[in-house]
């Protein structure tokens, strides 16, 4: 790249190219192997990382780990299979849990990008500071709530812990984007004779959708890879997704430790939450820049 | 409220201060009263209802029926005992809020109700209101005479929801199980007469702060009262009228609007970080260790002596410290590498040189796209003595050099074939290598893609005009790309940078914290902590948690202090850069 370089402004602008083009392979290749792994190993017989081939002979292949997936059932006249019974337990908690974030964090935004009242400063303030303290932390504390209210083992009930985590960053955003809409449309609609309702459902909440999926998003994807809270506060026969996975690469639980089954849960898992990233794609990538921007 | 002048007092022009503050005062030792003073009859009772619901609330959830009957002398004592049951049971029934119960569904799903969660408080000691042990025999003890040294235990033994939880959290329970109490030893859970149980101090710790907390609200609510008595009783003098109910509840609508709407964003708030913060910090100020079994004995509180012990013991000090620099470290390792690869993989993608570039980016935006947890435990597996990257090396003839060259560049302590990435003692640096690598494979492409999407604002003008300049491509990025993307990007790098500071996950599921601490250099002060001992790629908040939920090692209160320093660090450091920020700043100047 140097100024120098040998030959005219094309050769360079080959050489160029080519070093763009090498760097993006490497890239994906870093990107695609551990991946391409997982898809192999997830079809390798037996429960062995050593005994995944590291280039796949597709006459060796078996179906065996996902079969245990849908089949495997730890307690005989279960409804459901183990993995499907947490799937759909993870699946209600993220969407219960984008419903309750998405709902309150537009309000809230709303709330702190419109209106100026007492304590507000205050408040902001405060929301920044609770959102750098992890809920693992306090987890003592989270269990006694729990047990008090009598919600251990039940999934759902983690809902309240995710979204009061997510509720003070998603508030940030919202109002950052919020103030970019001007206000002479709220004034103009006001004057026209909406009430305050009015305004959010008919003005606001439509011009705010971008940012608003991009928080739902964020709110549905967090669920899944939570470990902790579930772990703590459920037990083996009401566990989230998460914790299914968990076990079968813990080598301390021999029965049921398999790390090539865990390849294929992880795979299965993986792939509807992946779809769901691309297909939302759009909003995320805005919700990312008016993040980085807005703080 | 419009027709100001006409009123005799406005026209005297001034107003006479004492039937304000007598409405005021009113409503201060009973909310409401001030109101009805004013004749607003409704209002009042709307305020009235605050300290009604309360004392219910209390009532309901208490034995003070049987107190009294007591005291009055109707009813002995033994009688009582038995009479106990009842009540207690029913209160204890309609103790909580009862929600709908959502989560029968999923216990549904799993076929069979089970037993209690992981418990967190050693074996079944405190197993719930479901535990099948010890029924009392009535009439084995009686109630105590409460009008000696036994009157310290009135509440304890028959307090509602606020005044137990008020005692509970000043004292954390008086009495373990085998006491001699009431004539009869004290069980660990008796379920017909509850008093007659163990104090469990840390369920007194936690509804004692839930108690606190409805209290707090209370309190709001009645001060607004009696301002809103001593607003309207010096308007009611300048107007001669009082504003309807309807009236003021549409402008109570209006100006609270955005209390009202935020009202649940700051319940959920209340309730499920603030609280568990405040029970977290208050642990650091009691004695809780592992030693302590729940009911067996009596939490109590230490003040400052778990602070003291931790400033002042070299051993703690000195493993607080190594921990501590390695958080940094890797707090910045981890987001300066994410942003500078996210970065440049911006950059090469966005080039006008490269075709296909949605292509391009769906790959490279792959492992953000992968949830976290899978991608981190499927790298632990990769790194497996039998994972991928051995295998690779292996097959690809590269073991040995690789191997040594970790060892001569000094992350590995032993040239090993295979490679031990995250188990052996010596190999405790490329451990917290082979996590910053892990970090980046992870975090890269969400930087890549907030670097893309501030590109794409970036003003085409500026490029034309150093284009006509005849600034070079490098220049351009030096002097345009590069400092405008910074600046935009500036809090997202801060969010970064304290993320990571607590990115549990990323050492807790891949390393495990692993590999473990040289044992020679444990400090003897250290030793009775057993396996919460931190490992080598142990950040703050992994220790802490190992400290937290090590079985039978658990660190309550030293987690607790070492939450609070975190605590400290990571929300001042946001605090002080918000302050500084762009948005915050045009905000304080409107």
């Amino acid at each position: 790249m140097s100024k120098n370089a040998i030959g005219g402004p094309k050769l360079k602008k080959t050489l160029l190219t080519i070093l763009h083009y090498g760097w993006l392979t490497f890239v994906c290749a870093i990107v695609i192997i551990p991946l391409a792994w997982m898809v192999v190993a997830s079809l390798t017989k037996g429960k062995l990382l050593a005994g995944v081939p590291l280039l796949p002979k597709f006459s060796d292949f078996t179906l065996e780990h996902y079969q245990y997936l849908f089949t495997y059932k730890s307690q005989t006249g279960a409804v459901l299979p183990d993995f499907v019974a947490a799937f759909l337990r993870s699946l209600s908690v993220a969407v219960l849990n984008t419903v309750v974030v998405a709902l309150i964090t537009t309000m809230t935004g709303y709330v702190f990008s419109r209106f100026r009242f007492k304590g507000r400063k205050p408040i902001l303030t405060t929301f920044l500071i609770l959102q750098v303290f992890p809920s693992l932390m306090s987890m003592i504390a989270i269990f006694m709530i729990f047990r008090t209210f009598g919600w251990l083992n039940k999934p759902i009930y983690l809902v309240f812990i995710y979204a009061a985590g997510a509720i003070p960053y998603n508030t940030f955003l919202i109002r950052g984007y919020l103030r970019s809409i001007p206000l002479a449309i709220d004034e103009a609609a006001t004057i026209d004779g909406a009430s305050k309702s009015a305004v959010f459902f008919k003005i606001i909440l439509p011009l705010a959708t971008p940012i608003i999926g991009f928080v739902a998003v964020n709110a549905f994807m967090a669920p899944w890879m939570d470990y902790m809270l579930p772990f703590q506060l459920l037990n083996m026969q009401n566990q989230t997704v998460a914790i299914f996975l968990y076990r079968l690469t813990d080598p301390l639980i021999t029965v049921y430790y398999n790390p090539l089954n865990f390849m294929a849960g992880a795979l299965v898992l993986a792939l509807p939450i992946t779809l769901v990233q691309f297909y939302m794609q759009r909003f995320i990538v805005y919700g990312m820049a008016s993040g980085a921007e807005k703080g | 409220m419009a027709s100001i002048p006409s009123s005799p007092a406005a026209d005297q022009g001034r107003v006479r201060k004492g039937p304000a503050i007598g409405a005021a005062l009113a409503s201060l030792l009973l909310p409401g009263t001030g109101q009805f003073i004013n004749g607003q009859k409704r209002k009042g009772a709307l305020w009235l209802a605050l300290p009604v619901l309360l004392l219910v609330g209390e009532f309901v959830t208490s034995n003070w029926g049987n107190y009294l009957l007591l005291k009055s002398g109707k009813v002995p004592p033994q009688a009582l005992a038995s009479m106990a049951d009842e009540v207690t049971l029913g209160a204890a029934q309609s103790g909580g809020p009862q929600a709908v119960d959502l989560g029968a569904l999923f216990g549904a799903m799993a076929e069979e109700e089970s037993g209690p969660a992981e418990d967190l408080f050693g074996g079944d000691l405190f197993g719930g209101e479901d535990s099948e042990a010890q029924f009392f025999t009535p009439g084995s003890f009686t109630y105590p005479d409460y009008s000696k040294a036994d009157k310290a235990y009135v509440v304890r033994d028959f307090g509602g929801f606020f005044t137990r939880g008020v005692w509970g959290l000043f004292t954390l329970g008086r009495l373990p199980i085998d006491a001699e109490y009431a004539g009869a030893r004290i069980e660990l859970y008796d379920r017909a007469s509850p008093w007659m149980s163990a104090d469990n101090s840390v369920v007194l710790l936690g509804n004692g702060l839930i108690a606190m907390a409805i209290l707090l609200v209370v309190a709001l609510l009645w001060a607004f009262g009696v301002s809103d008595a001593y607003r309207t009783a010096v308007k009611k003098q300048l107007t001669g009228t009082v504003e309807g109910f309807k009236a003021f509840w549409l402008r109570i609508w209006d100006s609270l609007y955005v209390y009202i709407t935020s009202a649940p964003a700051f319940l959920l708030i209340l309730m499920f970080t603030v609280i568990p913060i405040v029970y977290q910090f208050l642990l650091a100020f009691t004695n809780y260790t592992y030693r302590i079994k729940l009911g067996a004995k009596l939490i109590e509180w230490v003040g400052l002596d778990t602070f003291r012990f931790l400033a002042l013991d070299p051993g703690w000090l000195s493993i607080f410290g190594q921990i501590f620099l390695w958080t940094v470290v890797w707090a910045f390792m981890s987001s300066f590498t994410v942003y500078a690869l996210g970065f440049l993989n911006a950059m090469v993608v966005e080039s006008p040189l490269v075709k296909g570039k949605k292509l391009w980016r769906t790959i490279m935006i792959l492992p953000w796209a992968v949830p976290s947890l899978v991608s981190l435990m499927v790298f632990r597996n990769a790194f497996d003595k039998d994972g991928l990257v051995n295998q690779f090396l292996f097959a690809s003839g590269l073991m040995e050099p690789v191997s040594n060259f970790l060892h001569d560049i000094g992350l590995a302590g032993q040239a090993d074939s295979p490679i031990f990435w995250f188990q052996p003692i010596y190999n405790g640096k490329l451990a917290r290598f082979v996590v910053v690598l892990v970090n980046l494979w992870l975090g890269a492409p969400y930087h890549m893609m907030m670097i893309i999407g501030v590109l794409s604002t970036l003003p085409r003008e500026l490029y034309e005009a150093a284009e006509i300049d005849g600034a070079t491509g490098f220049q351009r990025f030096r002097y345009i790309t590069l400092p405008m993307v910074l600046a935009a990007t500036v809090p997202a790098l801060i969010m970064t940078f304290s993320f990571n500071f607590n990115n549990f996950g990323a050492v807790y599921f891949l390393t495990g914290g692993g590999p473990s601490w040289d044992p020679s250099l444990v400090p003897d002060s250290m030793r009775i902590i057993g396996s919460a001992m931190p490992g080598q790629t142990d950040i703050l908040i992994s220790w802490i948690y190992k400290l937290s939920f090590t079985k039978d090692f658990e660190q309550y209160n030293t987690a607790a202090v070492y939450s609070i320093v975190v605590f400290m660090l990571i929300g001042g450091f946001a605090v002080f850069s918000m302050l500084r920020s762009k948005s915050f700043k045009e905000e304080a100047g409107e």
